[in-house]
């Protein structure tokens, strides 16, 4: 579980920079519609939106010119400033935007870590069952499947619950 | 009646700052009159705030124009339902139902108290009461709701277009239920702290609370979707706007208390991260009122901006220092009786859960505020959206839906091969096995792959649970299924109830998911008798009409909807134009099956009666709805008193492992 959920933060990081080779619609979603409406060039909900569909025009022909989906943001944001991207990119401050996340979450799992691995660490509660297996150590989670121990187990609770 | 409203602000003000004065000084000095007479300053001040709050309803209702707000959120025209929801509609009358809605929930948590928690009842009705005061002093000093024109104009200028919408009438609500609620458990924490009862009673007597508050946050958030999906007209329904964020961060804290509180009561665990997560999810629920009328980020929800910001961030603070302050202050006595055996157990799992959890809703938090934060470092405007919190949060909710499937059935304290064998081999093995075929079928998208993937190894652990617990109860009362299953549900309504829970997130993620992978748009300019085709459907432009009244012009087109050659449907989205503010809105038409949403918008029209189209094809969006469904009726098991039999309080060991 550790180990997916850092796997998982590690991903947060990694995912954004495979974005390497952009279609159209991935291009128009890193860009934010000027006309004021808030949402991504490719989902602006104005029909005849100014901003949007120029854009989403010359998204199209840049594309089919050779000009790589990369090259297209960078020329936007030279255009209008880096707030037309609808994300931050990987550089200087911004690399922030992305990297903190995903510390956030690792130094989280080494927190559960380091609890789990104190020395001398040892539970109190001596009355549970050794066996960690036996689900009913729960005070009430009833095992879920099949032995003839478990049966009478599962009985035993029940008629416990009922009385 | 102005006058009436005016002066209960008042009257709720010096109440409230009683209430709280009155209390904390009874407490502290064991002086019950106090005490009492602290209790009844709230009750007044609750009164209070309703008077001035059915004051405005009426005003709303009545159309009396001469009160500034109701002229610039209501009209003569305006159906009743949406003159009674332009309450919410505008910045003062929506500060005014934040506080309506506290001092009902107040009202109901001093009445269900009135015999029992009476050490914790000063220290409750004290923060309850200091949070109504905020709001109140907001309301009579900064944003007057019954602040009046010169003159009364005989029209009101309406109810902004987007607002007048049924989902409108009832997110908006359930959004502030949910929000206010919270502030209840909070008061309870708050009240443990300060009394140094910092036993599980302050977690027994919230318990409800707690599910009553979640319900309605996401039931709040649906209901925001759903509007967004109908009224916005952009195919979606969510766009991690920084007004959804704001509802969706304290969901997130929420929902991770409600797993690790199960902890603390099993186990006598995580006393210190249980408050921290109350505390953060309470303060999230006033960033986000915050956010929506501070003027701090732009969004599409804000209200005009106004002078609040500074006032919203300075109780922010306050309520921060003073919850940590009492958190430090008793951290000792909530040191935990006992600690994690093992990596691999339910207690390791809901902990995992917790923190991906709380990760989503950092980087959440973390990216709402980024573009001031870049602003204030760099001197830049930056945007962060959708595609920096989809690459953030995808990977740890594909996490979050592998631990549901693990959570329920791992064993508590240390989970052996045999355990994991015997409740994950067969789920985990289905899982592999949809994937699978998930890739063979088409599926180019690894998250949607590892999404199904993921949602069938929690199906079958589920069906597994409800499959051998009815087997058992079927096997221990010889009847039969169906009565053996309700027996089963009913005896143990929160374990049960849970699951049905998770069956509903996990057809939430399926809907997600593939409504946003493989959503089809299209867009095309057709004359009147013309066609196009979008995936398997062809939609026919047969018709154009117009119809008027006193509130607004509509353009209705007509669209036959075949496929293989069959006519199956007819939409009519509509163009709006509304008289008063003049200001045109789409109404969105929409054919919604299990498998997926044709979903069409009507553009501008040109010469001849052509009409621009936009059409998307959304499949399996129903399942978000239909999830959202389970997800209610899961926590209404929950909640609900269905069986005679009493609920057995769960045992809290005690330090020598008997319950107590």
């Amino acid at each position: 579980m550790l180990a997916a959920t850092t796997a998982s933060g590690l991903l947060a990081i990694a995912t954004p920079v495979s974005a390497g080779d952009m279609s159209q619609k991935k291009v128009e979603e890193h860009l934010t519609c000027q006309c004021g409406c808030g949402l991504t060039v490719r989902n602006c909900n104005h029909l005849q939106c100014s901003s949007a569909l120029p854009i989403r025009d010359d998204i199209k022909r840049s594309l089919a010119a050779g000009e790589s989906g990369e090259e297209i943001l960078a020329r936007y944001a030279d255009t209008y400033g880096e707030k037309i991207l609808s994300a931050p990119g990987f550089t200087g401050f911004n690399l922030l935007a992305w990297t903190m996340p995903a510390f956030a979450v690792l130094l989280g799992g080494l927190l559960i870590a380091r609890v789990l691995k104190k020395p001398g660490r040892h539970s109190q509660s001596g009355a549970d069952p050794p066996d960690g297996d036996d689900a009913s150590a729960d005070g009430g989670h009833a095992p879920t499947r099949g032995s003839d121990e478990d049966r009478r187990r599962v009985t035993r609770e029940l008629e416990k619950l009922s009385r | 009646m102005i006058t009436l409203g005016t002066l209960a602000l008042w009257l709720a003000l010096v109440a409230s700052v009683y209430a709280v004065a009155a209390s904390v000084y009874g407490v502290l000095r064991g002086r019950a009159d106090f005490v009492a007479s602290g209790e009844r300053g709230a009750w007044t001040a609750m009164a209070s705030v309703v008077v001035a709050t059915g004051v405005m309803v009426h005003a709303l209702v009545t159309s009396d124009f001469s009160i500034r707000y109701v002229a610039g959120y209501s009209s003569t025209t305006l159906p009743l339902r949406y003159r009674i929801s332009a309450l919410w509609g505008g910045m003062e009358g929506s500060l005014l139902f934040w506080a309506f809605v506290l001092v009902l929930l107040s009202s109901l948590v001093l009445w269900q108290n009135r015999n029992r928690n009476r050490a914790l009842m000063p220290w409750v009705t004290a923060t309850l009461m200091t949070i109504t005061t905020f709001f109140v002093l907001m309301l009579v000093f900064l944003t007057p709701p019954f602040a009046t024109l010169p003159f009364a104009p005989t029209e009101g200028t309406d109810l902004n277009p987007l607002l007048q919408n049924y989902w409108m009438s009832i997110h908006p609500p359930a959004l502030y239920l949910g929000y206010v609620s919270w502030a209840v458990p909070f008061a309870f924490a708050m009240a443990a702290l300060a009394s140094g009862r910092l036993d599980d009673l302050w977690i027994r007597t919230t318990r409800r609370w707690v599910l009553a508050a979640w319900f309605f946050l996401s039931m709040g958030n649906l209901l925001g979707a759903r509007w967004a999906y109908e009224v916005l007209g952009w195919g979606g329904y969510w766009a991690w706007d920084p007004v959804e964020n704001a509802a969706f961060m304290p969901w997130l804290t929420g929902t991770a208390y409600l797993h690790s509180v199960m902890i603390q009561e099993r186990k006598d665990m995580l006393k210190v991260w249980n408050m921290v997560l109350i505390i953060m999810t309470f303060l999230l629920t006033i960033f986000g009122t915050f956010l929506t009328r501070s003027g701090v980020i732009s969004s599409v929800h804000s209200f005009t901006e106004s002078g609040l910001g500074p006032w919203f961030m300075g109780f922010l603070i306050l309520c921060m220092a003073v919850s940590v302050s009492l958190l430090l202050y008793r951290l000792d006595r909530l040191r935990p009786r006992h600690e994690l055996d093992s990596l691999i157990s339910r207690e390791s799992s809901f902990l995992f859960n917790n923190l991906v959890l709380v990760g989503i809703a950092f980087a959440t938090l973390w990216g709402t505020i980024f573009p001031v934060l870049s602003e204030w470092v760099r001197g830049v405007k930056i945007t962060v959206g959708p595609p920096f919190f989809n690459a953030v949060n995808a990977p740890l909710a594909i996490t979050l839906l592998f631990l549901m499937g693990v959570g329920p059935v791992i064993a508590w304290r240390r989970a052996s091969l045999a355990n994991l064998k015997r409740n994950f081999l067969g789920p985990g093995l289905a899982g592999l096995g949809a994937g699978l075929v998930a890739l063979l079928a088409g599926l180019h998208s690894l998250s949607a792959v590892l999404v199904v993937s993921m949602a069938v190894f929690v199906l079958f652990t589920m069906t597994a649970e409800f499959y051998h617990g009815t087997a058992a109860r079927s096997r221990i009362s010889g009847g039969a299924w169906p009565s053996a299953l309700l027996d089963l549900v009913t005896r143990n309504q929160r374990r049960y109830g849970g699951y049905i829970v998770h069956l509903g997130v996990v057809l939430m993620f399926l809907g997600v998911t593939m409504s946003s992978v493989y959503r089809v748009e299209e867009i095309h300019t057709v004359d009147r008798g013309q066609e196009f085709q979008i995936g398997d459907y062809t939609l026919k432009y047969s018709n154009m009409e117009t119809s008027s009244d006193d509130h607004m012009d509509r353009l209705i087109a007509t669209l036959q909807v075949s496929r293989g050659g069959e006519v199956i449907d007819e939409l009519k989205p509509e163009k709006r134009f509304y008289r008063k503010p003049e200001q045109p809105a789409t109404e969105v038409a929409f054919r919604s099956t299990l498998k997926e949403d044709l979903y069409v918008i009507l553009g501008n029209l040109g010469d001849n009666e052509t009409a621009t189209f936009q059409a998307y094809v959304n499949p399996l969006v129903a399942w978000l709805w239909t999830g959202g469904i389970v997800l209610a009726l899961g926590t209404l098991v929950c909640v609900l008193p269905l069986s005679t039999r009493r609920e057995q309080e769960v045992p809290v060991r005690t330090a020598r492992g008997r319950s107590a």
